[in-house]
């Protein structure tokens, strides 16, 4: 009872505590802080990795991709009917975009897709804007520039479908949504939201309107044509629909640049797509996949010597069904990818052969390994580094202690006359070294969690007091925000790791209070 | 002597000062009865102070023994020698030794939580809500005391900060009704300290002090009370003061082995034995 009473009592009463509560607080918060925004780092590496590919990646790492990909497709879901859920191809490529309002360029990776099918193997859906607010209006097929008209009460209208897209959606959008949506600027551009107008007076009622040509779509990347404000909103420039130009390098099946050269296509901006990977958003633009491989001439191309050169695709992304082990799922699919090679009937020294020589099978992990591996070291790594500067706690607190039972040896003298026992007297300085530690652990943990969970608005904040303390660049960091979410397990170890250190700390001091005889203490000036 | 509480038989120390050895006490052999007030003379460096705390266990003899009650000390296990220092034995200082970041009942208290367990206290406290709850139930005057007596201690508790509720809610709070608690106001009241109670010791006088040292040594009702100059950091009245307390626990029955210089304060003793050089010279009645 006195051990808890007297440890009680000096954590209060002796000042000298506080530094040691002190250096606690700080070591708990910056591994807190630390740990939080490394592992949060890694949790949205690994999380967006998975949600831009698929469970399963074929790939054979060429711009000229590889053939027989939609039998293997075909194949691979006809023997696997449990397993694969779906599979659909990509193409990938390089190309210069160039909006033609506004003349302005930029060089961009066109991603080849089936939309509807590569929203079910990943997380593009999520990442549409337009279609968010107007559910089922983005493609990639023909289409013409919606203009937006009035009403005879002079509000604004949407053509079909997007007028009745977007009343379907507010039918069951939270109340917040609907303020969000409500809150964003509107046209005239830049707004938050797009659309062409009409030059109409007051009265007119319009809102059916589309512009004349039929173009195929193309979804950017919010980062390639928008402008990011500093409270991490978009400004859109461009109206939806507003034509894009993509130009483009057509490759053989060598690998050279095709005989006829750049091919430039005229495109309409469908919507835009912010997965919130700075590197991708700021990158890709999404096309229809069989419209980008006829113009890239990875379509079936007939030969010189009268054959056809199979399509090609870059990769195929599979998506497995739920609870399945995709390592494991992975050596079952290679194993099926050897047999469905060995079953093809091409020429050993044909062209063919050496593009599906290439091709691998990984799982979204594996294929993002580096990444998430180099990630990983570099918080352990900094976890390392930041224990090893906790440690200066723990000798901080055995010098303080080590102070403490100096100056309370007579206190010591004193209990022991009373009847203590010498482990009774060590259990005093060591559940105070614990309550230093269970004190400073949750006023840092506290103090942590705040900052974390406000690490972006801390950081905006100061970047606005000082440009150059802006020290999360979207350009440097692959991520638009700092990660600001708490492993509730990960502070629960930290606050127990730094109360056991506190404990550590104390113990020296407290075996040295343990063998003062009390006769010796009581003498003690 | 058949009847004796304490018996010191044969001690001797030695301590080193430097590399010469100081023969503090050669061969002292002491016999105290139950009820009976010794006390202690000698000069300075005489070995007074260390034959005390020979007798009550604070420190080991070179040679010799001490029995108490029956019981050889040092022949006990460590854990029941303290246990014999918490309950039977009861020490007076001359510099009062209390512990300043503790006010005077906290002080008083002290013994009882060295000698009482958590899950006792909790059990204790366990008791004492079902008697409140009896009280209520049977509508005696007793609802009235204790409810008033909760609500003060609460008033009291809880009005402070924080900090001051986290050192005291945990063990004062959960004794507060219990029988060392009111044993503890007993015996403050006894000693004259009753308004003084939730003062710290800097905030008292040396006699005030002296008293609630006093207090401290007989909460546990040891049955030997060993007083180290008890009047020697006091002046004349207030000196006179603590040995009238140190008299009146005598006639209710207290062994007492006081250690003085002071002939006038050894005079209140039944018997005195004077100790020169390390050995017993007289003992007189």
């Amino acid at each position: 009872m006195y051990k808890l009473f007297l440890s009680l009592r000096y954590l209060r009463k002796r000042l000298i505590a506080l530094f040691a509560v002190g250096s606690v607080t700080l070591c708990v918060f910056m591994v807190l802080v630390v740990i939080s925004v490394m592992g949060g780092f890694l949790e949205m590496v690994k999380e967006r990795s998975r949600g831009l590919l698929s469970d399963i990646v074929v790939d054979n790492a060429t711009l000229q991709g590889f053939p027989h990909y939609q039998e293997f497709i075909d194949a691979l879901q006809a023997r696997m009917p449990d397993v694969v859920v779906t599979a659909t191809p990509v193409i990938y490529n390089y190309a210069i975009l160039r909006v033609q309002a506004t003349k302005y360029t930029k060089p961009v990776r066109v991603v080849g897709i089936r939309l509807d099918k590569y929203e079910q193997v990943n997380d593009f859906a999520n990442s549409l804007w337009y279609d968010r607010f107007y559910p089922g209006t983005t493609s990639l097929g023909l289409q013409l520039q919606p203009v937006a008209g009035w009403d005879e009460h002079d509000n604004r209208v949407l053509p079909e479908p997007f007028e009745s897209a977007h009343q379907k959606w507010r039918q069951t959008a939270s109340a917040e949504e609907l303020a969000e949506y409500d809150r964003m600027p509107y046209s005239p551009p830049p707004g938050a939201r797009v659309f062409a107008q009409t030059v109409a007076p007051p009265g007119y009622v319009g809102g059916d309107e589309f512009e004349a040509e039929d173009l195929y779509g193309v979804i950017i990347g919010c980062d390639v044509i928008n402008e990011r404000t500093k409270t991490g909103d978009y400004l859109r420039h461009y109206a939806l629909g507003s034509e894009m130009l993509l130009t483009l390098l057509p490759m053989t099946r060598e690998g050279t640049v095709s005989g006829e050269g750049s091919t430039t296509l005229s495109l309409r901006y469908a919507d835009d797509s912010r997965t919130r990977v700075f590197e991708i958003d700021d990158l890709c633009v999404y096309v229809d996949f069989d419209m980008l491989q006829s113009v890239l001439a990875m379509n079936p191309q007939e030969r010189i010597d009268g054959g056809f050169a199979p399509a090609r695709a870059s990769q195929v992304l599979i998506r497995l069904a739920e609870g399945l082990d995709a390592k494991e799922v992975r050596a079952r699919i290679e194993e099926f990818w050897e047999t469905f090679r060995a079953s093809l009937d091409v020429d050993p020294l044909s062209l063919e052969t050496q593009l599906l020589d290439f091709v691998s099978v990984e799982t979204w992990e594996e294929r993002q390994v580096q990444f998430i591996s180099a990630v990983e070291k570099e918080k352990v790594l900094v976890t390392i580094l930041f224990a090893i500067v906790s440690v200066v706690a723990v000798v901080l607190i055995g010098c303080i202690f080590y102070m403490v039972v100096e100056k309370k040896t007579r206190d010591i003298g004193i209990v022991k006359s009373l009847g203590a026992s010498s482990s009774g007297v060590a259990a005093i300085f060591i559940l105070y070294g614990a309550a230093v530690g269970v004190v400073g652990s949750i006023i840092g943990s506290v103090a942590g969690v705040f900052f974390v969970r406000n690490i972006n608005e801390i950081q905006d904040a100061l970047a606005r007091l000082n440009p150059n303390l802006q020290v999360w660049s979207p350009d440097v960091y692959t991520f638009d925000r700092i990660p600001n979410s708490v492993d509730p397990v990960e502070a629960v170890v930290i606050v127990v790791v730094a109360i056991v250190a506190s404990m550590l700390g104390a113990l020296i001091p407290a075996l040295l209070a343990a063998r003062v005889w009390p006769v010796d203490a009581l003498r003690y000036e | 002597m058949s009847n004796a509480l304490l018996r010191a038989d044969g001690v001797v120390k030695t301590y080193m000062m430097g590399r010469s050895p100081l023969r503090v006490l050669r061969g002292v052999s002491l016999e105290v009865t139950q009820g009976e007030f010794v006390a202690v003379m000698g000069a300075s460096g005489s070995g007074k102070s260390t034959l005390l705390h020979i007798v009550g266990g604070l420190d080991l003899p070179d040679r010799g023994g001490v029995v108490f009650d029956g019981q050889s000390v040092f022949d006990l296990p460590r854990r029941t020698r303290e246990r014999l220092r918490n309950t039977d034995v009861g020490f007076i200082f001359q510099f009062y030794h209390l512990l300043p970041e503790l006010n005077v009942r906290e002080n008083i208290l002290l013994p009882h939580m060295v000698g009482t367990s958590v899950p006792r206290w909790l059990a204790q406290d366990c008791v004492n809500a079902l008697k409140r709850s009896f009280a209520r139930v049977v509508g005696t005057p007793m609802l009235d005391w204790a409810i008033r007596k909760c609500s003060k201690a609460l008033n009291r508790k809880l009005g402070g900060m924080v900090g001051r509720m986290l050192d005291t809610l945990v063990p004062t709070w959960s004794m507060a009704q219990s029988e060392a608690r009111q044993q503890t106001e007993d015996i403050i009241d006894k000693v004259g300290l009753s308004a003084r109670a939730r003062h710290r010791p800097a905030e008292l006088s040396g006699g005030e002090r002296q008293r609630a040292a006093i207090a401290r040594a007989i909460v546990t009702r040891p049955r030997l009370l060993l007083a180290d100059e008890p009047t020697g950091n006091l002046d004349r009245a207030m000196g006179r003061e603590i040995l009238a307390v140190l008299a009146k626990l005598n006639q209710q029955g207290q062994t007492i082995v006081m250690v003085t210089h002071d002939p006038q304060v050894a005079s209140l003793a039944h018997r005195v034995v004077q100790l020169v050089d390390g050995k017993i010279r007289r003992s007189a009645s």
